[in-house]
């Protein structure tokens, strides 16, 4: 199958936001997506942009449900950029009982830290991270 | 104890590689402490990670929190990669001050790290501010890919 990958456009956004929104369904956290293409569309393009995005894209003819390399490219143009920027690491997250995606990412060869080294991913969200940041001292 | 935080500057890379330095004695990601000096300053360069220092009064750096700015489906994010504070200022409130600092950041609705489950004085902080352990809540587990597969996955 011919796609394309390429660097994401502003006018991109709608279909990301759409996507985002299928892969919070499959990880069962459609509940958590605060994101609106709107957001997306300012946050990826303003003058300091908050990050940054690579699309897959097939003619009309072409679509399909099928495996066609498609995320192993995507995943490949990631790597390839962050060589680009002599980047030594390439780091993510997924999900214990996602099994396709483990597989597919030890196949790569990515290691699982948290099964390796005992590594745990926290976050501060929501009133949690408003108390922390009520308590930083006041700039002198 | 009397200490401010401020935002890093070129001139406090050299305490910072001392830092870093004094973190990796076991598996030292470079052999010289220029080293390390060299690879903070180039990189700051790019404005891709930023750091606020702790001082003690009398401006001795102690501590710091070196962090960059993330996203995802909960929108802006901070990742915390780094927070020090030297073993001989711990217990002091410094370490929670850094972290504070990183929560004020404008319009970021989430502050993520990682933490190693073993390191039970560090849990035992991070949960007592009250963050959510999202590996053990959810079951997300942190992978990475460096060196040769890194190399190979490059490959166009």
């Amino acid at each position: 199958m011919n796609y394309k990958i390429r660097a994401a456009t502003k006018e991109d956004c709608k279909d990301i936001s759409r996507m985002i929104t299928e892969l919070a369904v499959h990880d069962k956290m459609s509940d958590q997506v605060k994101l609106s293409y709107e957001e997306l569309e300012y946050d990826g393009f303003c003058q300091n942009p908050f990050f940054e995005c690579l699309v897959a894209e097939v003619s009309e003819e072409h679509k399909s449900k099928e495996g066609n390399g498609i995320g192993s490219g995507l995943l490949s143009k990631v790597a390839e950029v962050g060589k680009k920027k002599k980047c030594v690491r390439l780091q993510l997250s997924v999900l214990n009982w996602n099994t396709p995606a483990r597989d597919f990412y030890a196949a790569k060869g990515a290691q699982d830290l948290t099964v390796n080294e005992g590594w745990h991913s926290v976050r501060f969200d929501g009133q949690n991270l408003d108390n922390l940041a009520n308590e930083a001292p006041k700039d002198v | 104890m009397d200490f401010s935080i401020r935002a890093a500057n070129m001139e406090d890379c050299k305490d910072i590689a001392r830092m870093i330095m004094l973190q990796v004695h076991n598996k030292p990601c470079c052999d010289y402490l220029s080293d390390m000096e060299n690879i903070l300053v180039n990189t700051s360069h790019f404005s891709r990670f930023h750091i606020f220092d702790c001082l003690l009064s009398g401006h001795t750096k102690i501590g710091y929190a070196l962090y960059f700015y993330s996203y995802s489906w909960l929108g802006r994010g901070i990742y915390m990669e780094d927070l020090y504070v030297m073993p001989e200022f711990r217990g002091k409130g410094i370490g929670k001050a850094l972290m504070s600092k990183l929560g004020l950041a404008a319009g970021c609705s989430n502050l993520k790290f990682t933490v190693l489950d073993w390191n039970k004085p560090s849990v035992d902080f991070y949960v007592s501010q009250g963050c959510s352990d999202i590996t053990a809540n959810f079951g997300f587990h942190c992978m990475r890919c460096e060196g040769e597969a890194l190399e190979h996955l490059a490959q166009p």
